[in-house]
């Protein structure tokens, strides 16, 4: 389902999958990781992709900006359509002409990100010389790594661009990683998890800024997390994927009101709330998000549901509108309806 | 100072120092699946047979000079043909493993037994004793591969027991570092605090926890060493100034055959060809041992 | 960065002095009267004898005479060869020339041999050439050079007549030798390249170099390999120590000139000055050639850098 608000879509990803070939001979299993995934991006817009470990949400963020080529067991089909090009139909060249200048990448551990042996001020000058043909002036050069910098809040910017990336704190590096982002003016940017090897001080500053960033510059992020603390601080948009596939699709507000999916409500709950007593527990969502291989049939979240019913068992639910929310759950109304008594009720059975 | 300031402290040491000091891991390692370990296990025995019991596998007399039968190449009469006295290669070969072995074993003992000693005194007293264990490798290590042992071999006169103590003290700077290494690891693990705290005394703490932990290191190296000790002993009576009076010599054997390589090729072939599958044994051993003996290294 | 050499240096000097003392002493003391060695063994009168005690300072105490040697050594002046009687000096300065350009070729062939072939190893992994060249390696490294040497002879010179066997002064010459060497050397460095180019290139900046939009080869040559090549360079250094070994076998496997033919024939000869002077230059360029491999160290990886300043 494409993107149905009114903003301009600057990414559509249609019908995205990704499989893996279990075994290096060409006999070999395929499994599934990402099934069928289609969302939109609209200019300016910020979208949250959460997800336990294991949902795809990473592998689909890779797979916009056709990181999974070169891996030869993988196979990715669909479209990822940005500004009018459908990337995964792109010869690698030009595709390597698209990253960095229409769409960017941060990755979740910031200083694993940077090459060590090489200072952070040539590493962000890397991202953007080679794009303007001459090289320029070395002054020139420097001037603009240094304005880069300041764009995402380094003060010191003489003295960080000489550091390498030992030298500098996690959050610090962060920053970096988002100027280097920026470096080539992109209109969407992918955060993969971007805040969570940080500090929670930290994590906050690295979200203010993407959120400055993108009130500012108009960009559009594609925020990967498993953190719902996270989404519910900078979400316009929400998509839950699990086990592969999108099972949840709403504006923030209404997702994090009244979630329309069981699992999606399971996630909101299993948030500690500062307001919960000491005798209160923690609710948790039972059982594990299912092994790619051995998915459960009908719809992939059954067992772990409440809410379960036969027709569960057998067939995977579409995700369907209701109103401005998408769910793929036969019972998706009644979700709705009775949000919160739900899991009560297990919790005191269970 | 504590013990944990010291250990940090020499965590901050030269990095190449640090790199070299590290348990030997391999950059990769020697195939050693199953049926290879046994392969290389059986060599060794069979070499060992062979220094054991030279007459049951060659029959007596090696040396014998034999003008008739000199230089017959391999599979025809003589299993890897003759040299240019008539001796059967082969049963030089087998003759020559006695010395080999002994000087390969013998000088992995000494060496490794003394080098493991110093080492493990510096690296688990510490302070001045440390230092000074530091600089003693430092300095012998300056001496790179076979100089240590030639300088012993040019003073002393030219005998089996010689060239043991020669091969012996070049062994020992490489044992001196891993142990030190494996001692100073040993005591920064809390277990050893523990029992400082609890009163044991120094010496028993040295023969309960150090001792045990640095033996299985040792053997490994031990035995990789074995197969280093016997490429020395080789190359040293190539070069002439091995035992003068063995006069089968695997090294001498490659040598003498060096002036027929032209036409007589197997005279040096095989002696090398052994002494190469012996190493090759030796490390898959060595690095099985490995396996065994510390299941969270590699 | 200066601090790491300077504490580099400053340790390195005590140690090739303490290196000079110990050779000086293992050299004079153990083989017995040096007299008798001089002389050969042959019968000398009480003249003799004197002379012989005068011309080489033998009548100093010990501690005198080491100390003598060293303030003599740093002037380059290494003392009378037993043999010859001339200046040991001399006789080294001629021949050492042949022994470096040994040495050079010999680590040029590791370097471009170990680096090329584990870059190919890593890149092709897990196919057919792969395992080649991890098999070679092996038995590369695996291999006394006292048998590489005249295994290249048999294959190279004589029966596919491609390479000259023995002798110095040309090229063509030097190409055997050095291999035979580099063979066993070039082991051990595959491997490690081959290793660290798979740990670097699994690495997730390459993947954010990736997604930077970074051109493939830029990647390969200024990233990938430029960090997996950093342990290699101190891989290097020891090996050092295996080429200078090498070396002399390599001399006296190919009849060529140097100083490893010059180290055996002063042992056979028991000509110690000669032996003494040539252990301790080896000893020294040793030392050097690690201390610049340790600074090298640190000047390519920051990290390093960082840890050996504290």
């Amino acid at each position: 389902m494409a993107d149905d608000r009114a903003a301009p879509s600057l990414l559509s990803v249609e019908h995205l999958s990704v499989s893996y070939r279990t075994s290096s001979r060409s006999g070999g299993e395929h499994v599934d990781l990402v099934r069928d995934v289609s969302f939109g991006v609209g200019r300016g817009e910020i979208v949250c992709l959460v997800g336990e470990s294991g949902s795809g949400k990473t592998l689909t963020g890779r797979a916009i900006l056709g990181l999974l080529r070169r891996n030869a067991r993988m196979r990715v089909s669909g479209s990822v359509w940005l500004d009018g090009r459908d990337l995964a139909a792109l010869p690698e060249r030009e595709l390597r002409q698209v990253r960095g200048t229409g769409v960017s990448m941060i990755f979740q551990d910031p200083v694993a990100a940077l090459d060590p042996v090489i200072r952070v001020g040539h590493q962000v000058a890397e991202a953007m010389t080679r794009r303007d043909g001459r090289r320029g002036s070395r002054r020139a050069v420097v001037a603009q790594v240094a304005d880069l910098l300041r764009q995402v809040g380094i003060t010191d910017t003489e003295q960080r661009m000489q550091q390498f990336p030992h030298e500098i704190s996690g959050g610090m590096c962060q920053r970096i990683l988002i100027a280097i982002a920026l470096a080539g003016n992109p209109s969407l940017l992918v955060a993969d998890e971007p805040t969570t090897a940080l500090d929670v001080t930290i994590q906050a500053q690295v979200l203010d800024l993407l959120a400055s960033l993108c009130r500012e510059r108009g960009l559009s992020v594609l925020l990967i997390t498993h953190d719902m603390g996270v989404a519910a601080r900078m979400a316009d948009r929400v998509l839950v994927m699990y086990a592969g596939a999108i099972v949840e699709q709403a504006p923030a507000g209404d997702f994090f009101a009244h979630p329309a999916h069981p699992y999606g409500l399971g996630l909101i709950r299993a948030v500690p709330r500062i307001d919960t007593g000491p005798a209160d527990r923690l609710s948790a969502i039972p059982g594990s998000v299912p092994e790619a291989r051995s998915r459960p049939a009908g719809c992939p979240f059954h067992p772990r549901c409440p809410l379960r019913a036969d027709v569960c068992e057998q067939e995977e639910p579409e995700l369907l509108p209701l109103g401005a929310q998408h769910a793929a759950c036969h019972r998706s109304a009644e979700v709705l309806g009775a949000a919160r008594s739900l899991w009560d009720s297990e919790a005191s059975v269970g | 100072m504590s013990a944990q300031a010291e250990v940090a402290e020499d965590r901050r040491q030269p990095s190449l120092r640090r790199w070299l000091d590290r348990p030997p891991v391999r950059a990769w390692r020697v195939p050693h699946g199953r049926p290879l370990v046994i392969l290389a296990a059986l060599f060794l025995l069979l070499v060992l047979g062979w220094a054991a019991f030279p007459a049951v596998f060659a029959g007596a007399n090696p040396t014998a000079v034999n003008p008739l039968a000199a230089l017959q190449p391999p599979l025809h009469r003589y299993l890897l043909g003759t040299d240019q006295y008539g001796r059967s290669v082969y049963a030089e070969l087998v003759y020559g493993a006695r010395p080999a072995l002994e000087v390969g074993v013998l000088s992995t003992l000494l060496g490794g037994a003394a080098g493991s000693v110093i080492g493990i005194l510096g690296g688990y007293l510490g302070g001045w004793a440390d230092l000074l264990v530091m600089r003693l490798i430092d300095i012998l290590l300056a001496l790179p591969g076979l100089f240590l042992a030639l300088i012993f071999i040019a003073a002393l006169p030219p005998t089996l027991t010689n060239e043991i103590l020669a091969i012996g003290i070049a062994t020992v700077p490489g044992f001196a570092r891993v142990l030190r290494g494996q001692a100073l690891g040993v005591r920064s693990r809390l277990f050893v605090d523990a029992a400082i705290v609890t009163g044991v005394r120094r010496r028993a703490i040295l023969w309960r926890h150090v001792l045990p932990n640095c033996l299985a290191p040792a053997i490994v190296l031990g035995t990789l060493n074995i197969g280093t000790a016997i490429v020395i002993a080789a190359s040293l009576s190539y070069l002439g100034l091995g035992p003068s009076s063995g006069v089968l010599n695997w090294g001498a054997l490659i040598n003498s055959g060096q002036g027929y390589i032209d036409r007589d090729w197997w005279i040096s072939t095989f002696p090398g060809l052994l002494v190469t599958l012996l190493v090759i044994a030796v490390s898959i051993l060595g690095d099985r041992l490995r396996d065994a003996m510390e299941p969270s290294s590699g | 960065m200066l601090r790491v050499v300077l504490r580099r240096v400053a340790i390195g000097v005590p140690v090739v002095i303490s290196v000079s003392a110990i050779i000086f002493f293992v050299l004079r003391v153990l083989p017995g009267n040096p007299v008798q060695v001089i002389t050969q063994n042959a019968p000398t009168t009480p003249g003799e004898r004197h002379d012989i005690i005068v011309e080489f300072g033998l009548d100093k105490p010990l501690l005198s005479q080491y100390l003598s040697y060293l303030g003599n050594a740093l002037h380059g002046n290494f003392g009378l060869s037993f043999q010859t009687r001339q200046p040991v000096m001399a006789e080294i300065g001629s021949q050492a020339m042949a022994t470096v350009e040994l040495a050079v070729a010999a680590m040029l062939m590791t370097v471009v041999a170990g680096v090329g072939l584990g870059v190919v190893s890593a890149l092709l992994r897990d196919t057919w050439v792969d395992t080649v060249i991890r098999v070679v390696s092996l038995l590369g490294s695996s291999m006394p050079i006292i048998w590489s040497a005249p295994m290249l002879i048999l294959v190279f010179s004589f029966t596919l007549r491609l390479f000259p066997a023995n002798g110095s002064g040309s090229l063509a010459q030097l190409v055997l030798p050095a291999a035979s060497i580099a063979l066993v050397t070039s082991g051990v460095i595959i491997r490690l390249v081959r290793t660290s180019m798979l740990e670097v290139m699994s690495q997730e900046f390459v993947t954010a170099l990736r997604a930077k939009g970074v051109p493939e080869a830029w990647i390969w040559i200024r990233h990938i390999l430029r960090n997996a090549l950093v342990p290699a360079v101190t891989l290097l250094g020891v090996q050092l120590g295996g080429l200078l070994s090498g070396a002399v076998i390599a001399e006296t496997a190919f009849g060529r000139q140097g100083l490893g033919s010059l180290l055996v024939n002063g042992i056979d000869n028991k000509d110690y000055p000669m032996v003494q002077a040539i252990v301790l230059i080896v000893a020294t360029a040793y030392v050097a050639i690690n201390i610049l491999v340790d600074i090298s160290y640190a000047y390519l990886d920051p990290r390093v850098r960082t840890q050996m300043a504290r």
